[in-house]
């Protein structure tokens, strides 16, 4: 059975009275352990395909399978925990909350799980080591660097054990070498976990590294190229 | 997500944003104590107002007059006689019955020392009596029914010469009189009417000062107090000089004095049956309820009006919150939090404003209760009263006003909240 499975998947939406077609029926199959790469014009629903694939987003058409079980008949509060179990996503501008130390941003969705405090800070001292930040658990976000604040981000998606990574442009708001870096550390985590990734980009470096690279345009997929 | 993640979330945004937290709950405390303050002051004058009655056995007393109001109108007087007490002695929950004495008397201190003129009534002397007298400043109760004593005001000792200490023991002759008495006994004795011959005046002994004349039916402006059997012999002596003057100044009312005030119904409607009017402190107290639900009422409102601010205070502060962490609500649901957890979020940051707020409100409205109750006890003294309080707080009070804060709080977070919680996650993301 695969990790993921779409079938006609339509996300449509109206601005100022037109029908946008985000995405347009797309059909996808994505099998645990797979890294892939979603590429593609701005525009082109790279973003909505990776929001609806996180159950961030419901379609409006179409069907998407998670291990089997169908997430349109999923109710809010079933496709919140389906969010915090079995999926962690990683965000271009890190998405961390300023008022929080490193540690309490990594423990947030342990805090929405209810796991008891002792557990939840040696789980996220734990992933925080694991991501190269064992000395920046008490800083907070703003006195950290870009790569690290992106490392933090990326220790809160896999802190709860994902099965499903998902990252919208990772590497965007930093340099070569620090992007290098996370991207590294992402293929790592994927590797020695057995998560499946998901990667958005518009850089082909990064699309590069991806087991499977998938080419979206005006909502639809117009190409899939194995690395 | 639990409850105390929830506030421990809450407080984490509380400290974020300092100032306005800050400001926002201080609204909170001042509507609260604006609210309890105004509402202990009501219930304080009401409980003063109360508790003077009820120290002065005023709730336990019926006053009976001697008329009839018959069907016409017009007004019919029966005979408030030795029979009439004597029905009223066997009603249940009555604890005695005497006749109203009220006698104007000319009091004169020893040697010419000093002289006074005032209002004398009679007491009775039994335990109960000798309890409810509670405001005097010096000596004790009569010693009997037939004792040769007199209980007088402060401001009558000393215009007798002494302080209220110093005339404790002091022997002062009583006799009828006052411009009335005087009138009366002057008219009358040319005509023979005035059977005169020696002194009306008795030697008593002050065993009793009191801080004030009494305030009630049966003692309403007295300054001296006698003991029942004397002020009869007083009142007798002064009848046996005036024969054709036998109902001067007797029968005009009976004070009936129950048990308990719950006895009071039931013996004013019998009272009444009998034919007789009755006035009492406690169906005065009755029939005034809706007056005090009237001030109560409008003090409430005005510390409702300062609640209704500092709600309104509550709903800006939560929606500008929802708008500035917009991102944040995103990023939560994107992480797994349900609606519930993002509504609950908000609703207790809402409620620690409430709680802190409110228990800030309490202390303040403690606080000022305070000072104001101290300034205006000052004030009464110095104009020669006194209240016992100004406020009243009682317990259910400050847990009512602290749920009202939580309370209140909650309601106005309630739409910011539904707003926070109807947040599309993808849209909250990419928020500016």
């Amino acid at each position: 059975m695969s990790l993921l499975e779409a079938k006609g998947l339509c996300r449509h939406h109206v601005t100022d009275g037109e029908v946008v077609r985000a995405l347009d029926g797309v059909d996808l199959r994505i099998e645990a352990g797979d890294h892939l790469a979603l590429t593609g014009p701005s525009g082109s629903g790279k973003s909505t395909l990776l929001n609806l694939l996180g159950g961030l987003e419901r379609p409006t058409a179409g069907q998407l399978w998670f291990r089997g079980r169908d997430l349109a008949v999923f109710d809010p509060d079933e496709l919140a925990a389906h969010r915090l179990r079995h999926v962690g996503m990683v965000f271009q501008s890190f998405q961390l909350l300023t008022r929080m130390t490193a540690l309490e941003n990594v423990m947030l969705p342990l805090r929405l799980a209810g796991v008891p405090t002792a557990e939840r800070v040696r789980r996220a001292t734990e992933f925080l080591e694991a991501v190269g930040l064992a000395a920046r658990t008490r800083h907070r976000p703003n006195q950290m660097s870009g790569g690290e604040q992106q490392r933090v981000a990326i220790a809160r998606a896999l802190v709860m054990g994902p099965d499903l990574l998902l990252a919208d442009e990772p590497t965007g708001n930093l340099d070569t070498a620090r992007a290098d870096d996370i991207m590294g550390l992402l293929e790592q985590i994927r590797s020695d976990r057995g998560i499946t990734l998901v990667v958005v980009t518009h850089d082909p470096a990064v699309a590069a590294r991806a087991g499977r690279v998938l080419k979206l345009r005006d909502g639809r997929l117009v190409g899939e190229a194995a690395a | 997500m639990t409850p105390a993640d929830l506030l421990v979330l809450a407080w984490s945004q509380w400290r974020a944003a300092t100032v306005r937290s800050i400001l926002t709950t201080l609204g909170v405390a001042i509507g609260v104590a604006a609210f309890t303050t105004l509402f202990a002051l009501g219930r304080g004058l009401q409980d003063n107002f109360r508790e003077r009655l009820l120290r002065g056995g005023f709730l336990q007393a019926v006053t009976v007059l001697p008329f009839q109001e018959g069907e016409d109108g017009a007004q019919r007087r029966l005979p408030l006689d030795e029979k009439a007490l004597a029905r009223f002695r066997a009603l249940p929950g009555v604890h005695r019955v005497d006749r109203d004495i009220r006698l104007p008397v000319k009091v004169k201190a020893p040697e010419g020392k000093g002289r006074a003129t005032g209002i004398a009534v009679a007491m009775p002397v039994d335990a109960r009596e000798e309890a409810l007298f509670d405001e005097r400043v010096a000596g004790g109760y009569f010693s009997g029914e037939q004792a040769p004593e007199i209980i007088v005001t402060a401001p009558v000792a000393r215009g007798l010469g002494w302080e209220p200490a110093a005339a404790i023991g002091r022997t002062v002759k009583v006799a009828p009189g006052g411009a009335f008495m005087d009138r009366v006994l002057q008219v009358a004795s040319p005509f023979g009417l005035f059977s005169g011959g020696g002194s009306l005046a008795r030697d008593l002994r002050i065993v009793g000062v009191v801080a004030r004349e009494r305030v009630g039916f049966g003692s309403l402006g007295a300054s001296l107090f006698l003991p029942y059997g004397t002020a009869r012999a007083l009142e007798q002596a002064l009848l046996g000089r005036m024969p054709g003057a036998s109902r001067l100044g007797t029968s005009y009312s009976a004070s009936i004095r129950l048990t308990d005030a719950g006895a009071l119904a039931p013996v004013e409607k019998a009272v009444a049956k009998a034919g007789y009017r009755t006035i009492s402190f406690a169906s005065v107290l009755e029939r005034s309820r809706s007056l005090f639900l009237l001030v109560d009422g409008l003090l409430v409102l005005m510390g409702g009006v300062a609640l209704l601010v500092a709600s309104l205070g509550i709903a800006n502060t939560m929606i500008t919150s929802v708008l500035e962490r917009t991102r944040e609500i995103g990023l939560l649901k994107a992480l797994g939090a349900r609606d519930r957890d993002v509504m609950g979020l908000f609703l207790a940051e809402s409620a620690l404003h409430g709680v802190v707020g409110g228990a800030l409100g309490l202390l303040l409205s403690l606080g000022t209760a305070q000072l104001v109750g101290a300034v205006a006890d000052a004030w009464f003294r110095r104009m020669g009263g006194d209240i016992q309080k100004v406020f009243s707080f009682p317990p259910g009070l400050l847990v009512a006003a602290l749920a009202l804060a939580t309370g209140m709080c909650l309601l106005a977070a309630l739409y910011p909240a539904q707003r926070a919680m109807r947040l599309d996650p993808t849209r909250a993301l990419r928020h500016d």
